[in-house]
């Protein structure tokens, strides 16, 4: 019967999903910035992006693609680590996501309309990330842009941290988990890369599920996302990644990479910065010394050709946003440009969504951010959002 | 009506604007007019009257009166809960832990103040939650006097407006609680600079005995604030404090438990007559007689606490199990009780739980209102319903201490404070629910419950049985009976008139549209779904489609479509009769083995990865793109040679298939045809009614006649037929047609892609700007989606290649798998028995129409047939037989053969049910009469996966009747559609 | 951390060593575009200062310059007066006294004048601070009113024993009863105290003089001690017989907090706490010496704050984001909005650390609605008045004092910074010979790593071209005298 009513509903009339935006300035991002122009949308895609333009539905001072966070946070959770293996590389964030979480509706608001959801960062290969959209239906299937879009890893302190070394004592916890040190996780990294390209111990089906991922990942299908804070977790990620030949690497939350100019750029890796803090510290919860990142990283970054993005790991105040990091790298020297860049284009690439998400293109997803000023700069501030056609914040209402 | 009020008035009334009643002028302004509440049942409490079908008339968050014959004043905004809400004045919680803080470190504290604790712009949304509008603040717990308590509203104006009162009572205790004072210290070691060195003493009590010399103590110190060792004893504030409360009789709320404590506490405050309050008093079942002599009042707090382990309660012997009973003997004993839970939101649980050991439901009440208003002292503004009172009011889904009853809206100061409904998200989690009870329920398979109960939830039937769960806020609607919405099982509602014969895969979908009035009249009459077929088929047959015709939404509209295919059997030469059916099942099973094939392929077939880089993927499309140009080709073909007689119609579609190949908009051939749309704005507080207008222009590309049709209930309730002119230089368009209001006439302009519209009805002028939402005109015309649906393919290279789908042979295809029917109208004995063998043989079994002869070959053809609908006669007449008259809906039920009822007309459905009891009164089983305008309806038709019982799963399709079903006499109260109630017009 | 130290120190000593050329000189800035928040904007502009005031405000043609005067700036600049934080607690050795009621304390023996907050506020371009005991109190210390720069408190001193603070927020360990309990009893001591000296001043005079004359005290010379302490006599009623000099100093800075000597600062965290505070300085009589802090969801009691028609400081995030317990729907408020709306004067103040500078404040309201000009006065010329220091700070007009701001750009721009600090007269920041902004900036490479290439770490092309233009700029204003050598500068400017 279903069969039957789907063609009915699409035969409803669409006239409350098609908008179009008159704006100021127009941010295609894949192009220049258009004065004056115009963004008509229609069942949901982007049908026109234009100059000049007439019977405005919604106006504005500008008019973005949808920001997208590579490090929102709205994981499975801290508390959903699997304790079974270190390498869990065939788990997916999806089995465990919180569709209802209000977060989502945050993000949305603060102009966020894609996002990346990852397994917790506390094993050393956490599992499978996908990307979805932050609004639509509280379903998988509605919100879904990629089911499987990179692989999460994780190098340093986080994944040995609070991994008991086995004592001869009543245990506290049912599992000792290893590993137990730095050099411990990067061992199980090399482990699982090693026996995939051995072939090893694959009459376990677990194994040979997990070796199946890693060899996407060594062929290129899939991006390795690596959390690597400090500079020693950089180098890490770099030389695993040139040993093994793995073809898509991106540094995770990398607070220090600016430190290694030369490696990056050597290694053509992908960046994503943390937020940026107002005395440039990053205090590390497991080791007792903080990391430090300059305003101007995402500049230095920028010039080295290094592509970056940013994230505000779901800063929720005003001045923690996204468009708040934003806006504190072009205080860094960051260009306009790039800095919109860093929030839209480049993480599509990352993970390879752009040709749904990530500019203002004819074809691709309606997902627009409106401004009541220019974008990315503290005197203005978002005042609508459109997800896939849908107006999610209306910049009418008051 | 009722039920439309209610729905307006809780969505509206938080805003502070009130439904008004319909046609009673335009609605005041919040708070100031007047505003009626009404309910089928309201307790008043004062005086333990209780009046059904009254009214409370409210003005500025007073109430003005109460009463069943309450004067309304012109401009008053009513908001009636319907005849089953149950309205009880505003509870009182005589406890609450709204203001409970640390407890002070001295063993008595009058100056600690509970209201400043209560914070007056927290949401109290628990309790509102619960029915409570006022409530008892606790400034701390476990001291001998904790500080002073104060009554405040739980919503309306902030400030000091919410007090009641402010020092309502000196809050204390004397049992076990209040003996873990800290020993104190003056000062605390080591000495500080804001405070002299002292020593440290322990304080009393320690004992039951200890606290009454310390109350003693204390009221000495009241008496005189300068006694030195009782200052040093209680410290320098304590004594004034006292002295002021007890001057202005501020009465001594302390908490006893056991019937010790009790006794000690009544001698105490007889002997030096202060004012007394038991608070707690869990033992105080023993001095019950005591307590009532001596006249003190007392608030008992239920020993069970909701949402907390459960509690150690002694093993000794003698350990004291805490009774239930103890508010039941007080009141016998003739006692004032209060009744408090550990939270305000259960306050009427607890009432429930409180009302063991045989309190009646009235006291309970009482002791959840009107009695803690007077102990409290704030009984001159709450606590019962009566003129000059506050408009405090709890609505209930019936009688207040019902176990399963539940708030349906907290009223505070005449504002509605809190509804279930604020709870409706956007993703419509937890939609409202609807509970239905009668004394009989028809479940429409036969199956009768006596008593029955409907839960309704999110449009479908949840759970039915003798008690259904009862959610929170649910609306609960008593009655008599109820049975499944009733089923027309072959009538043609909805085709407003059209004699058009279209072909058998066209969508009859595509013409409805929903929220129709008179096909909501229909439903009213209890006709929630039509079986839907044109007035006439041609040699390949009619289509046959369910839709319900009171559904709000599109996804409710069709049941099935096509929901079977209708075939013509008897031919008038009589040789050719049955030819065309066979030959299409042949065909079908052709057609239906193709597909078994490709479905068999999918399964083995394993899809490759999802193309993850770009450039295949434009090869893909372009291939795509190619194939789907064949395809639509082949239709095209396909479709002329099945449309011989209708090549008019072609040559409008190649016109039109033309205009698609994409000319630049402005010069536009045909830019009038298709569906038009907008909102006519309505004097408030009415949405806007939705216009649709349907149009055709006869040539395109010049001036010509146009015909179309327009509705909108805002102008006529019925559908207008439209005639006119449209002129392509002066881009007008001029139409004209009768409306249930008169001569409508229309004229509009064109402009840019827009129509402005100016409609006349009846000398009102109407402006509205339309907007073409699609170019194809549908009525009862070929529909053009078949084209567009073929646009959707994209697959990847080695799919196995999916069948054609062919729109004629789909629906006989569905039918062999048995997930449609197959209706073939056949009269004479002879026909009826090849027909139902050409079926079965295709693996159908068929529902036979018209069937005149079916009483001849009942045992051949039972058990062979899905069913049968006979024709319209009931009774039928032979001369040969005399008055031995027949009723062939009779004999085929008693056959075993399931039978309908259909109606062969549009708004001639409502006829059914009658047709039903006369056939009834002809000697048909009611059961099975109602079984066939029901279950039997469905199960033949193949939809009762949807509609046709009253069982779980279903949609929830309900009628309520006052009296037993197919009844003459028996009338329809109330229908739901989809779990919506279908309003009266 | 310890690589931040030593150049914190370093840029401390550069701070503190005044600058030679003016001591007592006169200083002339030149600037572009001249923000006066007094007023229009005044294009290529020129402002003199002299013994620390500003003299003359105006177009370079129309302002005459002093012949011996230092001139900084130069076309690229905006001139900008010098930010007021109405209300912190930082820039202390710990912000809170755990004694309930601590009137008596004072601030200055708790400011660090090295403290990184400071130095930071110059960063930011903050010239006035007022520093207030922290909001965990019932009854605080005695404030003062400071600006960020010296060696010692006295250097820094603006406003000694300025301020009192209050709070109606329970404190930790205490309910919101026990709270205004405390509170109120706070005042209730002081009264019966008071009271009580009375009393005692009117059986014991004789007593005393008996008693002095025995001692061989002066009673005379005490009854001056006293009027030396608190000059005239006593504003409330009855208290004439007390000399000051014997009020216990426990007492003492409470009671002139009721004379209105001080104004209150009353910290509230809650709407109830807005309710409450109003109550108590009505009580008290206070209301027209009283300041609310407000946080969170304060806004909600805006129309008591507006009916009081007292000022408040807006501290905490700027934009409040609620969870309706109803709907469970999150709602976000604006206060500044809503404060506006409400016709509330209000300072903005940088305790939240997402939004820090006073200029980012100042561009938040802008986004949310607020014109430009009221954003900006609400971190200059309203917390000035505030302050009670009005015709002191907040705006550049003739007679204020010289606290100067030379922007790159537009103040409210995300990629202006802060070139110049002028704080009476003297310069007292300059970001190019700022060591810790250039790590904030560029980060700080590990001691003994080569220093970072220029591609990477070369300042900011448009930093370094304002550099040029100001050179640029100071040589034209060099003006007349030094002819000559300006000519080699230019060939050298061209050269460049």
């Amino acid at each position: 019967m279903l069969l039957l009513i789907a063609p009915l509903l699409a035969a409803l009339p669409p006239g409350d999903d098609d908008w179009t935006i008159q704006a100021a300035t127009v941010h295609t991002v894949s192009g220049a910035p258009i004065e004056n122009g115009f963004v008509r949308v229609q069942g949901g895609k982007i049908a026109a992006v234009g100059k000049g333009g007439g019977g405005a539905t919604l106006e504005c001072a500008a008019v973005t693609p949808g920001l997208i966070d590579l490090a929102l946070g709205i994981d499975t959770g801290p508390l959903s680590v699997e304790q079974s293996s270190e390498t869990a590389a065939r788990l997916s964030a999806s089995d465990g996501l919180d569709l209802f979480s209000y977060r989502w509706e945050r993000a949305l608001r603060s102009g966020i309309t894609t996002a990346l959801a990852q397994p917790a960062d506390y094993d050393v290969i956490g599992g499978l990330g996908l990307v979805l959209k932050t609004g639509g239906a509280p379903t998988l299937a509605a919100r879904l842009v990629k089911p499987e879009a990179c692989l999460r890893g994780a190098i340093g302190a986080q994944p040995s941290n609070g991994n008991a070394i086995p004592r001869f004592q009543e245990p506290q916890t049912f599992y000792f988990r290893r590993p137990t040190t730095r050099m411990g996780v990067e061992w199980v990294f090399r482990k699982a890369f090693h026996d995939t390209l051995q072939g090893q111990g694959e009459d376990d089906p677990a194994t040979a599920a997990d070796h199946a991922v890693l060899r996407r990942v060594l062929a290129g299908e899939l991006p390795l996302v690596v959390q690597a804070k400090a500079t020693q977790d950089v180098r890490t990620a770099i030389y695993l990644k040139e040993e093994f030949g793995i073809p898509r690497l991106v540094l995770d939350h990398a607070i220090e990479a600016w430190r290694e100019p030369e490696l990056l750029k050597r290694s053509g890796v992908a960046v994503i910065l943390p937020p940026f803090t107002a005395d440039g510290r990053h205090a590390d919860g497991f080791v007792n010394d903080s990391y430090f990142l300059p305003l101007d990283a995402a500049r230095k970054l920028h010039e080295w050709g290094v592509p970056f993005a940013l994230s505000a790991h779901e800063g929720a105040g005003a001045g923690a946003r996204l468009a708040d990091q934003a806006a504190a790298a072009q205080r860094g020297g960051l260009p306009l440009a790039a800095a919109l860049e860093a929030v839209t284009l480049t993480p599509a690439r990352l993970l390879g969504v752009e040709a749904r998400v990530g500019s203002l293109e004819a074809g691709k997803d309606a997902d627009l951010v409106l401004w009541n000023g220019p974008p990315l700069q503290p005197t203005s501030r978002i005042i609508g959002v459109l997800l896939q056609g849908r107006l999610v914040l209306d910049p009418r209402s008051k | 009506m009722s039920a439309r009020l209610l729905g307006l008035a809780l969505v509206a009334a938080p805003l502070g604007l009130l439904a008004p009643r319909a046609g009673d002028g335009p609605p005041a302004p919040a708070g100031r007019g007047f505003v009626a509440v009404r309910a089928g049942t309201i307790h008043l409490v004062e005086d333990g009257r209780v009046l059904s079908g009254a009214t409370i008339l409210v003005k500025d968050g007073k109430i003005q009166a109460v009463g069943a014959d309450v004067a309304l004043p012109p401009d008053a905004l009513v908001v009636d809960y319907g005849p089953d809400a149950v309205i009880v004045p505003g509870l009182v919680a005589a406890y609450s832990s709204y203001a409970l803080g640390f407890p002070s470190e001295r063993t008595a504290d009058p100056t600690l103040s509970a209201l400043d604790a209560f914070d007056t712009y927290r949401v109290n949304g628990d309790a509102l939650s619960g029915g409570v509008t006022s409530a008892y603040l606790t400034p701390a717990d476990n001291r001998l006097i904790a500080g002073t308590a104060a009554v405040v509203k739980l919503a309306g104006q902030r400030d000091a407006a919410r007090v009641l009162s402010a020092e309502a009572a000196l809050h204390g205790a004397i049992d076990a609680s209040a003996r873990s004072t800290p020993g104190y210290w003056d000062p605390p070691i080591p000495v500080m600079v804001d405070v002299e060195l002292g020593y440290a003493r322990p304080q009393l009590p320690r004992t039951t005995m200890g606290a009454i010399v310390a109350l003693g103590e204390l009221l000495d110190l009241a008496g005189d604030p300068d006694d030195a060792r009782l200052v040093s004893e209680y410290g320098p504030r304590t004594g004034l404090a006292l002295a002021r409360a007890l001057a202005a009789k501020v009465p001594l709320r302390l908490a006893a438990s056991d019937a010790e404590e009790i006794r000690a506490l009544l001698a105490f405050a007889a002997e030096r007559r202060v004012p007394l309050v038991l608070d707690r008093a869990e033992g105080a079942g023993a001095v019950a007689d005591e307590i009532a002599a001596a006249g003190v009042p007392v608030v008992y707090r239920l020993p069970w606490v909701p949402n907390a382990p459960a509690v150690d309660r002694g093993k000794e012997e003698d350990a004291r199990w805490p009774t239930l009973d103890v508010p039941a003997r007080l009141v016998k004993a003739g006692a004032r009780v209060a009744i408090t839970g550990s939270s305000p939101r259960d306050l009427l649980f607890a009432a429930r739980l409180a009302s063991r050991g045989g309190l009646e439901p009235a006291a309970a009440l009482r002791a959840i209102t009107l009695a803690p208003a007077e102990i409290l002292g704030v009984a001159q503004r709450v606590g019962s319903l009566r003129a000059g009172k506050d408009a405090d009011l709890c609505v209930l889904n019936g009688d207040p201490l019902a176990s399963s009853t539940s708030v349906l809206a907290t009223w505070v100061d005449g504002e509605v404070a809190w509804t279930p409904d604020r709870h409706a998200r956007e993703d419509a989690r937890g939609s409202r629910a609807t509970v239905i009870e009668v004394e009989e329920l028809h479940v429409g398979d036969g199956e009768v419950l006596r008593p029955g109960q409907l839960l309704i939830q999110d449009g479908r039937i949840r759970e039915v049985g003798a008690r259904v769960s009862h959610p929170r806020g649910a609306t609960v609607v008593r009655g008599k009976t109820c049975m499944p919405g009733m089923i027309d099982a072959f009538g043609h509602l909805g085709l407003e008139g059209s004699r058009k014969v279209p072909g058998t895969d066209f969508t009859l979908a595509t013409i409805l549209d929903p929220g129709d009035a008179l096909d909501r009249r229909v439903a009213r009459q209890g006709i929630t779904t039509v079986v839907l077929t044109p007035r006439s088929a041609s040699d390949s047959g009619a289509p046959v489609a369910a839709y319900k015709p009171a559904a709000r939404e599109l996804e409710h509209l069709m049941v099935a479509d096509p929901a079977a295919l209708r075939l013509r059997w008897d031919d008038p030469v009589r040789l050719r009769s049955g030819q065309n059916v066979r030959g299409l099942l042949a065909k079908a099973r052709d057609y239906r083995q193709k597909w078994l094939e490709y479905e068999q392929a999918m399964a083995k077939w394993v899809p490759p990865a999802e193309p993850a880089a770009e450039p295949e993927k434009k090869e893909d499309e372009k291939a795509a793109d190619a194939k789907e140009g064949q395809t639509s080709e082949a239709k095209e073909e396909k479709k002329e040679e099945s449309d011989k007689k209708e090549d008019k119609k072609d040559e409008k579609k190649d016109s039109r298939s033309k205009k698609k190949k994409g000319e630049p908009e402005e010069l536009e051939p045909d830019p009038i045809t298709g569906l038009w749309q907008a909102d006519l704005p309505q004097p408030e507080p009415a949405a806007p009614a939705k216009l649709k207008l349907r149009a055709k222009l006869a040539r395109a590309g010049e001036s010509a006649a146009v015909e179309g049709n327009l509705r909108c209930d805002a102008l006529s309730a019925t559908l207008i037929e439209f005639e006119g002119w449209f002129d392509r230089e002066a881009r007008t368009l001029t139409l004209s047609g009768v409306g249930s209001r008169g001569w409508v006439e229309l004229t509009g302009e064109l402009k840019e892609g827009k129509l402005a519209v100016k409609a006349r009805v009846d000398g009102k002028e109407h402006e509205a700007t339309l907007e073409r939402t699609s170019k194809e005109y549908v009525v009862a015309g070929r529909s053009e989606r078949g084209t567009e649906k073929s646009e959707t393919p994209k697959e990847p290279k080695g799919k196995p290649r999916e069948p054609k789908l062919d729109g004629k042979l789909e629906p006989l295809r569905r039918a062999m798998d048995g997930t449609a029917a197959l209706v073939v109208e056949v009269e004479r004995a002879r026909d009826i028995l090849d027909c139902v063998a050409a079926c079965n043989e295709a693996g159908i079994r068929p529902v036979l129409y018209g069937a005149r002869e079916a009483h001849l070959v009942l045992e051949q053809i039972a058990g062979k047939v899905a069913g049968v609908l006979p024709a319209s006669t009931v009774v039928v007449a032979e001369a040969e037989r005399g008055t031995d008259y027949r009723v062939p809906y009779a004999e085929l039920q008693n056959a075993g053969i399931r039978v309908a009822f259909p109606s062969e007309a549009e708004e001639g459905a409502i006829d059914l049910p009658l047709r039903a009891a006369y056939a009834v009164a002809n000697g048909m089983s009611p059961e099975g009469a109602l079984r066939a305008l029901t279950a039997d309806a469905a199960a033949m038709l193949a939809i009762d996966g949807r509609v046709g019982r009253l069982a779980p799963g279903l949609d929830a399709d309900v009628l309520l009747l006052d009296g037993p079903p197919l009844d003459p006499a028996t009338s329809v109260l109330r229908a739901w559609v989809a779990g919506e109630e279908v309003e009266a017009h | 951390m310890k690589r931040l130290l030593a150049p914190a120190l370093l840029l401390a000593a550069l701070l503190a060593a005044p600058l030679p050329a003016q001591q007592g000189g006169r200083l002339v800035i030149e600037a572009g575009r001249i923000v006066t928040q007094a007023g229009p904007d005044i294009e290529n502009g020129r402002i003199v200062i002299d013994g620390g005031r500003i003299t003359a405000v105006g177009k370079a043609e129309e302002v005459e310059k002093p012949w011996d005067a230092t001139v900084i700036g130069g076309k690229a600049f905006v001139a900008f007066p010098g930010f007021v934080e109405a209300h912190t607690s930082q820039g202390m050795d710990r912000a809170n006294e755990n004694i309930d009621v601590a009137p008596f304390l004072d601030i200055r023996d708790s400011i660090d004048p090295v403290a990184y907050f400071f130095e930071d506020c110059l960063r930011q371009g903050i010239t006035t601070i007022n520093v207030q005991q922290g909001a965990n109190c019932v009854v605080g210390g005695r404030g003062m009113v400071v600006r960020p720069i010296g060696m010692t408190v006295e250097e820094m001193a603006m406003r000694p024993l300025f301020g009192l603070k209050l709070s109606t927020r329970p404190k930790g360990g205490k309910s919101r009863a026990t709270q205004m309990q405390a509170l109120r009893f706070a005042f209730e001591d002081l009264r019966l105290y008071l009271e009580g000296l009375v009393e005692k001043e009117r059986d014991d005079a004789g007593y005393a003089k008996r008693e002095a004359l025995f001692q061989g005290r002066d009673l005379e010379a005490e009854a001056a001690q006293g009027r030396a302490m608190g000059g005239t006599a006593w504003k409330v009623d009855g208290l004439e017989l007390v000399p000051r000099g014997a009020l216990d100093e426990r007492y003492a800075p409470l009671l002139e907090l009721l004379e209105g000597r001080y104004t209150a600062f009353v910290h509230c965290g809650d709407p109830l706490d807005v309710v409450h505070a109003l109550e108590v300085v009505r009580a008290q009589g206070i209301l027209a010496r009283t300041v609310l802090v407000i946080e969170q969801d304060c806004w909600k009691a805006a129309d008591r704050i507006a009916e009081a028609g007292v000022p408040v400081i807006l501290e905490g995030a700027l934009l409040d984001v609620q969870r309706d317990p109803i709907t469970g729907e999150e709602v976000e408020t604006f206060v500044p909005k809503v404060l506006q709306e409400k016709g509330i004067r209000f300072a903005l103040s940088s305790e939240d650390p997402n939004t820090r500078a006073p200029a980012y404040q100042a561009a938040l309201a802008i986004a949310h609605g607020m014109e430009r000009t009221a954003a900006l006065d609400a971190v200059t010329r309203v917390p000035a008045e505030i302050l009670g220091l009005g015709d002191e700070v907040g705006s550049l007009e003739r007679g204020k004092l010289g606290n100067v701001l030379l922007c790159s750009g537009d103040p409210l721009s995300v990629t202006t910074w802060v070139e110049h600090v002028v704080i009476e007269g003297r310069l007292v920041y300059e970001r190019a010979k700022d060591v810790r902004n250039k790590h904030l900036l560029e980060g700080v490479q590990p001691l003994g790593t080569a220093p970072p290439t220029s591609a990477e770490a070369g300042e900011d092309p448009e930093h370094e071209h304002e550099k040029a233009d100001e050179d640029a700029g100071a040589e034209k204003d060099a003006g007349d005298e030094q002819k000559g050598k300006d000519e080699d500068k230019e060939k050298e400017d061209g050269g460049r």
